[in-house]
């Protein structure tokens, strides 16, 4: 696989018409054998709609990304969409940037009673910051991690769950679940852990690297055995979609 | 005249065999390989992408139980080699229109404001803001962030915004495609629910 950065000049001259016929066609036939590829597409596509719209491509990309890029209603679509995003971005900024020059400034007189009671709180806020500080639990949990594909079968019978033996220490057990190539693209995503012995718990999920997702599981919710996951995304409709197959693993 | 092809489930059944003896893992080629050809297809142009797409697939498809038994490579780049005659006949007739903006138009647009974009896009923003707020906080926190400032600026924000959250500036870019990438889909649902003005 050849250099990140030279992938992506090449996956951005392509989109703008700027490759040779043949160039052009090796970068195809690369588009539908390889998913990194494909999904550096994807991304650079966004990248450069965004930078028009930002006008931040050079004259000659602009001709081609007008000539050549937008010259269909779903690029197009596209494009309306980043400049509404575009738009929500900068006006969120503007606003974050309101409010923080609205924060009042705190008068206060010029009583020796106040300055005391002033400063009584200040010490205090100090002494309960450090005992929340002392308090805290360490910012890094101790995970043992575990990656897993999808099984089409929702039964664990003839598969060979992948097993994991969590360390004394071990906070808990990240799991990373690689999605199956078609999955449904999800607000959220939400993952029911069921034991061998049917007990059923449910965790928020987090969007990992591309096509995985990541829940952590606390020690204390893991059961020696079989288990298995079920991942169910929630749509940009509101409505909860299961991903079909199952994910197995055994704790020791 | 061609006697017109017709789809049976047949011939479907053994497309799928002939890209995966396991029919799920063959379903999933057999969509990968659609959802690429239709971009492939955008990338080229083509205003008719999804037809272009299951031309391309039908023709395979007819061709299945040959091919199934003397073909050696990846399926998907047969499906190419299929795509691109489709393109070309599709290219040779007459009412194809490829290009939204002339050649002469776009050269006289080099010193003209951007013409791609539009001053209306109040739709698109009212449903963004309404799929925003399904989004996990944090999950909007980011998009929010990364998609902050321009040029030079931007890439120095993300490189720290990456750093802030423990991740590789390429991982973080991943994470905020996906993002918007929901957004976008949440967007689409959205306006198709929209009352017709």
């Amino acid at each position: 696989m050849m250099p990140i950065q030279e992938l992506q000049e090449r996956v951005r001259r392509y989109l703008l018409g700027q490759l040779s016929d043949g160039a052009g066609d090796e970068m195809e036939r690369d588009l539908l054998a390889n998913e990194e590829m494909f999904a550096e597409l994807l991304i650079i596509e966004d990248e450069l709609t965004d930078e028009y719209v930002n006008g931040g491509l050079t004259p000659d990309e602009r001709v081609n990304f007008e000539r050549h890029f937008l010259a269909t209603p779903e690029r197009q679509e596209d494009l309306r969409f980043a400049q509404a995003l575009n738009r929500y971005v900068k006006a969120n900024k503007n606003n974050k940037q309101m409010a923080g020059s609205h924060v009042p400034v705190f008068r206060y007189n010029q009583t020796f009673l106040f300055k005391a009671i002033a400063a009584v709180a200040i010490v205090g806020v100090l002494l309960g910051a450090w005992w929340i500080v002392r308090q805290r639990p360490p910012a890094r949990q101790n995970l043992a991690t575990l990656t897993l594909t999808i099984s089409a079968s929702d039964r664990s019978e003839g598969i060979r769950a992948k097993a994991v033996q969590l360390p004394r220490d071990a906070d808990g057990l990240q799991l990373l679940l690689q999605l199956p190539d078609q999955s449904v693209v999800a607000v959220r995503y939400r993952v029911e852990l069921e034991h061998e012995d049917g007990e059923k718990k449910s965790f928020e999920a987090a969007a990992s690297e591309r096509q995985s997702i990541s829940v952590v599981i606390a020690t204390a919710a893991l059961k020696r055995g079989l288990n298995s996951l079920k991942v169910f995304a929630l749509r940009s409709d509101g409505k909860e979609q299961r991903i079909p197959g199952s994910y197995f693993f055994t704790v020791q | 005249m061609k006697k017109e092809w017709v789809l049976t489930q047949g011939a479907f059944d053994t497309l799928l065999e002939w890209l995966d003896p396991d029919r799920e893992q063959a379903g999933r080629k057999y969509e990968t390989i659609r959802t690429r050809l239709i971009k492939i297809f955008i990338c080229r142009g083509c205003l008719e992408a999804e037809l272009l797409a299951d031309e391309t697939i039908n023709r395979v498809t007819s061709k299945a139980e040959e091919i199934s038994k003397s073909y050696v490579g990846d399926p998907a780049l047969y499906f190419y080699a299929v795509a691109q005659k489709v393109h070309l006949e599709h290219l040779r007739k007459p009412h194809t229109q490829q290009s939204a903006i002339s050649v002469e138009t776009a050269d006289n647009l080099l010193s003209t404001a951007p013409v791609g974009l539009v001053e209306d896009f109040e739709p698109e923003y009212r449903c963004l803001e309404r799929c925003l707020e399904l989004l996990p906080k944090e999950n909007r926190y980011l998009l929010e962030r990364y998609y902050q400032l321009e040029k030079q600026a931007k890439v120095n924000h993300r490189k720290l915004l990456a750093t802030e959250m423990g991740i590789a500036v390429n991982a973080l870019r991943i994470r905020a495609h996906r993002i918007r990438l929901a957004m976008r889909q949440c967007v689409r649902t959205c306006l198709e629910q929209e009352p017709a003005h």
